[in-house]
């Protein structure tokens, strides 16, 4: 007897099952991002790490550059609470840490998505309409689309690593 | 029942009825410190008043939101501290944008040269790598040099919260205050685990509730079963309690009567001071107890004595300022009127109870002795100088391990500078920029003022620094649109401080009671100018009370003046008066040289607590003196005095420093004065046996 409806449907505890215990992620990730700021779609190369601690964000193409942000705070923008907020949401987002994302956003499943959106009184409200984090059927991170104030952004996430506890 | 008796419980049913009546209890005794309008001005902007700051830190989503519903539930309302600044940046974005012109040149020059500019191109290339990345490029586009940024952190910058985790979210404290919603609010979030934090008024008010009312409950179950045998082994007779019971309920209504004719809140605080009519009903008790008939003229010269002199102490308090004092008056006069009548009803009965004659030997001496003794006192006095009058509104504040950890968080959060000491200084003729330049150098820990400019010479430079910026990103593709029309008159110094008002939630400057004043943070220390006047409601309600304080004491000098005159028809001679009040004199010399030894100033609870010494001090060696020392009597003071250490002493170990405070002071002088009265025998005569 098969059952292949309900081995696709997608809920939020499953999700979470699938990640409980992650302490680290490594990932390939091409970027697309549009938003009336650019003459045209910019697409990146960039390889992720992440570790407890810290999040290396490693951009190959155009222009190679890497950001560390760890535990000291620092960054390369202005230090102020939106700067904060955002890198944090980062920080949680890439390492799918479900209890930090949903200290600011309300997570619902779409399909084989699950759509995140600010809490009301989130720093990120004003910032981020829309999340969407498409998942394989394998419920390995595939994509993550981002609707923002002033730009859309597509992530597809290739050779996927997990490392867990 | 008799009919006498019937009357008086119809009474006291009666007089409860009516000063219960519509009753409203203010339990905050600060509320009786009466703002003035340019204090409550300032207060009602503060950030503290009225709210609670809860940080949820790393708590779970799900958690910190269910705590958020709880306290909402609670009546806790959601507050912005920011509101008023958002509200004002969203109505008008070019708000810091105008102020630009006023940041130091050379602040405006580094913000629009090379270095800077090619820190800002580094910034949009990385954010344009990352998701939301381009909500830099968005504040770019309004404002090229990040200018806005500039202007927030030189003018704003030592004011707003330092950052770095933490989710801290303000609350409007529900009104009126309970007492038992406070307290389902601080087991809440007790409750929640140490990652919550939390700060605020209320739970300082509730620490302070939660003391008093332990150490009220401790008292009196120490202190009755003390007074208790006291009574057994004095009296024996039921009757006696009956009458201290019985006495002590209809004083208390009629205490309670008169305060309301003038009040229709009463203070929390003068009920707590109503347990000490037990120690004054009871006096009276002993001392109209088994009265001895034949020698009426001493009888009636002792109780006139200790009677009016207790009274016109209450009389004396009524001239004071503060609602608490002149209610606390009122009660004791309501009270002590109620008692001495009920007893003088009862004075046939009374008189077949008879105290236990204990026997001791006493110590002789002089008016030599005594007028060398208040020449002692008074060297002593003069040697040590008058105790400096100081009161503190920490003296009221009770905290614990729990609240001081929770302040130690906190403080990490607050604003990078003192602002604990705010003054305001009038500024003639509308002048701020003079009133500014009037402050003494150092005196302001930080003023925006110290930042405003008007040179524009370097407009053009932002301009090109601006221009450079946008031409930069447009090789990489990023178009930024045109900048919107931003005017940048120029601004004011007023103009400039309104704006900064505003936004940093700070009264820089306003108009209170038709008067133009500057605020500023008065640095530690340095000199404040004479005509500035403290705003911050810890300075000011040290201010406040300090003046209280000396009030208090003018209002005994004046009492004891009274007292003196009154005594004069009552007593034999000026011996017996200086006799009568020497207890008081070793009081203040001692006083002097603890305040001396230990750098201690006096507060108004030292002086609440001098009332009570000079109420019933005076009453022992009065009722003494004009009794020649008849051991009834004497035995009556041993019963009055030991039963007063008992009530009193027992609040030496009370937890609030205040009670503590007035434990310490009543025994203190109490003790001195039954001991002075009963060790030792005045011979006005000079005969000495």
């Amino acid at each position: 007897m098969m059952l292949p409806a309900l081995a696709l449907a997608l809920t939020l505890p499953l999700v979470k099952a699938h990640y409980a215990g992650t302490t680290g992620l490594e990932a390939d990730i091409e970027q697309t991002k549009t938003s009336p700021f650019l003459a045209k779609p910019l697409t990146s190369k960039i390889h992720l790490a992440a570790k407890p601690g810290e999040v290396r964000w490693e951009v190959k193409e155009p222009v190679a550059a890497t950001f560390v942000f760890d535990e000291s705070g620092k960054s390369p923008f202005p230090d102020n609470d939106r700067t904060r907020a955002l890198i944090g949401f980062i920080k949680a987002l890439v390492t799918v840490d479900f209890a930090a994302i949903e200290r600011e956003f309300v997570l619902e499943p779409t399909g084989q998505s699950l759509r995140a959106t600010p809490r009301p009184g989130s720093p990120l409200a004003g910032m981020i309409k829309t999340m969407d984090l498409g998942f394989a059927d394998d419920l390995s991170l595939a994509t993550l689309d981002i609707a923002a104030a002033n730009e859309s952004t597509h992530l597809a996430f290739t050779a996927l690593k997990l490392v867990k506890k | 029942m008799t009919r006498r008796t019937a009357f008086f419980v119809l009474a006291t049913i009666v007089l409860t009825a009516l000063g219960s009546w519509r009753l409203k209890v203010q339990d905050d005794p600060i509320a009786s410190l009466d703002g003035s309008p340019l204090f409550n001005f300032f207060y009602d902007r503060s950030p503290f008043k009225g709210k609670i700051y809860v940080d949820s830190g790393e708590l779970p989503a799900e958690a910190a939101q269910g705590l958020d519903k709880s306290l909402q539930e609670l009546g806790y309302k959601p507050f912005s501290l920011t509101g008023a600044a958002e509200t004002a940046a969203k109505a008008d974005p070019q708000l810091l944008l105008r102020l630009v012109p006023l940041l130091p040149a050379e602040v405006q020059r580094a913000a629009a040269a090379e270095p800077h500019r090619q820190e800002l191109l580094a910034q949009a290339a990385a954010a344009l790598s990352l998701p939301g990345g381009t909500a830099f490029l968005q504040e770019l586009a309004v404002d090229p040099l990040l200018l806005r940024q500039v202007v927030a952190e030189k003018l704003l910058g030592p004011l707003v919260p330092k950052g770095g985790g933490g989710r801290v979210a303000t609350y409007t404290s529900p009104a009126p205050q309970s007492f038992a919603t406070i307290g389902k609010a601080y087991d809440l979030l007790a409750a929640a685990g140490p990652d919550v934090h939390a700060i605020g008024g209320d739970f300082f008010a509730y620490a302070n509730y939660k003391a008093v009312k332990a150490d009220i409950t401790f008292c009196m179950l120490l202190s009755i079963p003390l007074n208790l045998l006291l009574f057994l082994l004095f009296v024996r007779r039921w009757l006696f309690l009956v009458f201290l019971v019985a006495g002590s309920f209809l004083s208390y209504a009629t205490g309670l009567v008169t305060v309301r004719l003038f009040y229709g809140e009463v203070y929390a605080l003068v009920f707590a001071f109503t347990s000490t009519f037990i120690g004054f009903n009871n006096e009276y008790l002993v001392h109209l107890s088994g009265l001895d008939r034949t020698h009426a003229r001493r009888t009636l010269v002792s109780l006139g004595s200790a009677i009016g002199t207790t009274l016109i102490g209450f009389l004396c308090l009524l001239g004071s300022s503060s609602a608490i004092i002149r209610q606390m008056a009122l009660v004791s006069i309501g009270a002590m009127v109620g008692f001495i009548g009920f007893l003088l009803a009862y004075q046939p009965v009374l008189e077949t109870i008879r105290i236990r004659n204990l026997r001791w030997r006493m110590l002789p001496f002089g008016p030599m002795a005594l007028y060398a003794g208040w020449l002692a006192c008074a060297a002593v006095f003069a040697a040590c100088g008058a105790p400096e009058i100081r009161t503190s509104i920490e003296t009221f504040k009770f905290s614990t391990p729990r609240l001081d950890a929770e302040v130690k968080f906190f403080q990490k959060r607050l604003p990078q500078v003192d602002l604990s000491d705010f003054r305001a200084l009038p500024v003639r003729g509308g002048d701020v920029l003079a009133a500014y330049a009037s402050l003494p150098a150092g005196a302001a820990v930080f003023h925006p003022m110290s930042l405003f400019t008007t040179d524009q010479a370097v407009v053009p430079e932002i301009a090109a620094g601006e221009a450079a910026v946008r031409a930069a990103l447009e090789k990489q593709g990023i178009l930024l649109p045109p900048v919107p029309a931003a005017a940048r008159p120029p601004v004011t110094a007023r103009a400039f401080l309104d704006t900064v008002s505003l936004l940093s939630r700070v009264p820089w400057v306003a108009r209170v009671a038709g008067q133009d004043y500057l605020f500023y943070p008065q640095a530690a220390g340095a000199p404040a100018p004479a005509a500035s006047l403290a705003v911050s409601p810890k300075h000011y309600y040290d201010l406040l009370l300090t003046d209280l304080g000396r009030q208090m004491g003018f209002c005994f000098l004046l009492g004891l003046g009274a007292m003196t005159l009154y005594l004069v028809p009552f007593q034999r001679g000026l011996k017996q008066i200086l006799y009568i009040f020497s207890p008081l004199a070793a009081c203040a010399a001692l006083v002097a040289v603890l305040c001396r030894v230990t750098h201690t100033p006096l507060n108004i609870v030292h002086f609440m607590g001098f009332a009570l010494v000079i109420a019933v001090a005076v009453d022992y060696t009065a009722i003494a003196v004009s009794t020649d020392y008849s051991r009834d009597e004497l035995n009556k003071i041993l019963l009055t005095g030991l039963s007063t250490l008992a009530s009193f002493g027992v609040l030496c170990f009370a937890q609030h420093p205040l009670l503590r405070d007035l434990g310490l002071v009543v025994t203190g002088g109490v003790g001195l004065s039954l001991g002075y009265t009963l060790l030792t025998r005045f011979q006005p005569g000079g005969r000495v046996r």
